[in-house]
């Protein structure tokens, strides 16, 4: 196995022999001098517009002489974080572009959920983070083009598995990133998916068994899993099944910046494939792909150019148009749209309505949700009962290690209880979405549980021994109640174990639209209804007990 | 057990209180804003009796039904979309929605208990009405454990801090150990803590 301490020696050995000459600009080449000339025309127009009156991104970054770009932080090989050193194939290419801008780059870490968020709400320039050019991406971002990297999704599994296409996928469990547009895909295929907002994590859950098979580009299954550069323990296991559409990467800017920053950036990424150096820091890094060689070639010399200096749209790869089919409600949302924009002038988006698989993911969430919220009652219920009569068992052995464990989870942070379950629940079981679904359930029904088991037992101490049940539950009733409110509150933080809630799908959704005022408003909503439903039943089934409300003698 | 990516055991354990003290102080800022505000509010509950305690009654309502994790990415997004994170910086900004998402529950729990306090003073049983200092010691106790719920926006307290150590264990049967080790920190941390309120209270009644 080579490891990262491997790969940065060799990168230093490449650089002190001259292997790096090209990206220091030393060769040059037809197509690199056309795109040179191209840029340093357009960075002198935006020079001589001064630092008084910034009119764009470029201009503002010409004055401050830093340049902002979002990068991951745990993309093996592209952009990973390494003793606080990010390092990997992207790192160096903002590097690059940067020494190209002459200014110094900003890295600001990013990640797969919030990274085009980031850009739109101006916090960074750029964004080079491992992003697919898709045609629905392009309403939110502006794609800089010529791409500088391609990269097909991959779908890894153990090697005695029989999976060979998507028609294989039915009922199977698949890992998947967050926000990647082929989750559509494979949920159309019917897979079951469990979404993971790091590489790192879909791995995990791989090697643990949570997952049949694992879906990401290939780029990273390689790296990953099953190339050379793999542990031996997991390219020994798994192998690549199939794998679907080629997608091309590239940076992004805000749509304002297109001419100006957007630009400059593809100036240089011509000029980066002409003279190879994209190419080379793929090599160096483990990432290198044969787009990268056919790119090279095609911006060698100046036929990719117009004499004006544009880039010939029949050099560049288009979007991959991999968008949602439009749903039965499509155009009633479109219509919905309209009167929003026309009456009260609010432009909104539905994403989670107007395309067909979006509209089922966003139903069977609700569902879900649903079910969790349920779920997570009954189980407060069950598991405050429990702790109750093993607290009142006669036996000293059954009596401490329930108020033990009951004292524990009091005072345990959910997420810790949460992730505890996943590790136990995924080592007995293949962790499928209802297995997530009942984790979640067990995990957030144990911390309430136990608040309404320990306010059983305390209201049980201020009545005699054999009080009944319904006696003790009369004095606790009220306490009881806010365990059962605060246990559908807690409901939605099975998200953070994989569950697919309104939650999970929701951020899914909203990381690669780009729309998330009313998909948040809409999630806001929801939950609010949800748990003012369960507070107004509670509170009537209270009454009926006739419990009164302490302090409220006043009134 | 190996080491966070090659620290050493005590460096690791350095590292988690550093994280746990983000837990404490984010905690104590949270109540720092919260408890006045709750008291305001209670106090308006209490002495007004027209739309102005019905508007407040409904708003406190409405933060008690109020998820927390889910009012957390509210606010991340509407931090980011206003430009907060670019101003603060993640850490400070990521911070800044946690303590957004926790006044929900520290404002309106703040408010229940001072509007109770303000009820049993009216009563006379000044006794039963300054069991508010244990209940607000406990509502900045369950504060913190809650501010576990940054580890889902990378705020750096002691829970991300785990789950990355975790992360760096090769086995099952390791992270699961790591977690317990933790888990049984908070649990006597927070169950001493909650021991004190308890004597607290029995001492204000006596």
């Amino acid at each position: 196995m080579i490891s990262f301490d491997t790969l940065a020696f060799m990168r230093n050995i490449l650089l002190s022999i001259g292997m790096l000459a090209p990206i220091q600009g030393a060769a040059s080449t037809p197509g690199a001098v056309m795109a040179e000339t191209q840029l340093q025309e357009l960075l002198d127009q935006q020079r001589e517009l001064g630092c008084q009156d910034i009119q764009s991104t470029l201009q503002s970054v010409l004055c401050s002489k830093e340049l902002r770009i979002g990068v991951l932080t745990d993309y093996k090989g592209f952009a990973d974080k390494i003793d606080k050193m990010h390092v990997g194939f992207e790192i160096d290419f903002a590097n690059y572009i940067s020494t190209q801008l002459g200014v110094k780059p900003v890295l600001i870490p990013t990640t797969v959920s919030r990274r085009i968020q980031k850009l739109v709400d101006k916090e960074i320039d750029l964004l080079l983070a491992a992003l697919s050019h898709t045609s629905a991406r392009e309403q939110a971002v502006h794609f800089v083009r010529p791409h500088y990297f391609s990269s097909a999704t991959a779908v890894i599994g153990l090697k005695e598995t029989l999976i060979t296409d998507l028609t294989d996928l039915n009922d199977v469990t698949l890992c998947v990133p967050l926000g990647s547009y082929d989750n559509i895909r494979f949920d159309k295929a019917h897979a079951r998916l469990l979404t993971f907002d790091t590489a790192q994590k879909m791995v995990d859950a791989l090697k643990f068994g949570a997952c049949d098979l694992l879906a990401h580009d290939r780029s990273l299954t390689l790296l990953e899993v099953t190339g050379p550069m793999a542990p031996q323990f997991l390219r020994g296991r798994y192998e690549e099944k199939f794998s679907i559409d080629e997608t091309p990467w590239g940076t992004a800017v805000r749509n304002e910046d297109s001419a100006t920053l957007g630009r400059a950036i593809s100036l240089i990424t011509a000029k980066a494939h002409s003279r190879g150096v994209i190419e080379r820091l793929a090599l160096i890094n483990g990432t290198w792909v044969p787009m990268l060689a056919v790119e090279r070639k095609r911006f060698e010399s100046t036929n990719c150019f117009f004499d004006n200096g544009l880039i010939s749209p029949d050099c560049l790869i288009q979007a991959r148009d991999i968008g949602d089919t439009p749903s039965a409600i499509s155009p009633t949302v479109t219509r919905f749209q309209s009167w929003t924009k026309e009456t009260l002038g609010l432009k909104i988006s539905l994403p989670m309505l107007s395309g067909q698989q979006g509209l089922k993911l966003f139903l069977k969430a609700i569902g879900t949700s649903l079910l969790l919220a349920l779920g997570v009652i009954i189980a407060t219920i069950i598991i405050g009962l429990g702790f109750y009569f093993l607290s009142k068992s006669n036996w000293a052995l059954v009596r401490v290690p329930s108020q033990t464990l009951r004292v524990i989870i009091l005072n345990t942070p959910d997420m810790l209880l949460l992730v505890l379950a996943y590790l136990v629940m995924s080592s007995l079981w293949l962790y499928t979405t209802p297995i997530t679904i009942i984790t979640g359930i067990l995990a957030v029904g144990s911390t309430n549980g136990a608040a309404a088991g320990d306010s059983l037992v305390h209201a049980s101490k201020t009545l005699p021994d054999k009080a009944p049940l319904s006696a003790v539950a009369r004095i606790c009733a009220i306490q009881f109640r806010a365990c059962i409110i605060n246990a559908t509150k807690a409901s939605p933080l099975a998200a953070f174990i994989g569950a697919p809630d309104l939650l999970s799908v929701l951020t899914d959704i909203t990381s690669h639209s780009g729309e998330r005022t009313v998909t948040f408003i809409v999630l806001a909503l929801f939950y609010v209804v949800m748990v003012q439903t369960v507070i107004l039943l509670s509170a009537y089934l209270v009454k009926r007990m006739h419990v009164p409300t302490p302090g409220t003698e006043r009134a | 057990m190996c080491q966070h990516q090659g620290l050493s055991v005590l460096e690791n354990i350095e590292g988690f209180f550093q994280a746990f003290s983000v837990n404490v102080s984010v905690g104590f800022l949270t109540m720092l804003i919260g408890l006045p505000i709750g008291f305001l509010t209670a106090a308006i509950r209490f002495y007004f009796s027209g739309w102005a305690a019905r508007l407040v009654g409904f708003l406190i309502g409405f933060l008690r039904a109020f998820p927390v994790f889910v009012l957390m990415f509210l606010a991340v997004n509407f931090l980011a979309s206003v430009g907060v994170f670019e101003i603060l910086g993640n850490d400070y900004a990521s911070q800044l929605a946690l303590i957004v998402a926790l006044l929900a529950y520290t404002i309106s729990a703040c408010s229940d208990a001072a509007l109770t306090f303000f009820r049993y003073r009216a009563l006379g049983q000044m006794h039963q009405a300054w069991l508010l200092i244990p209940n607000m010691f406990q509502i900045f106790v369950i504060t913190v454990v809650d501010t576990g719920f940054g580890a889902a926006i990378g705020v750096k307290e002691a829970v991300t801090f785990t789950l990355a150590l975790s992360e760096s264990y090769e086995t099952r049967i390791e992270r699961i150990s790591l977690l317990i080790v933790v888990i049984l920190f908070f649990a006597t941390t927070l169950a001493l803590s909650k021991r004190f309120i308890a004597k607290m209270s029995v001492r204000i009644q006596q």
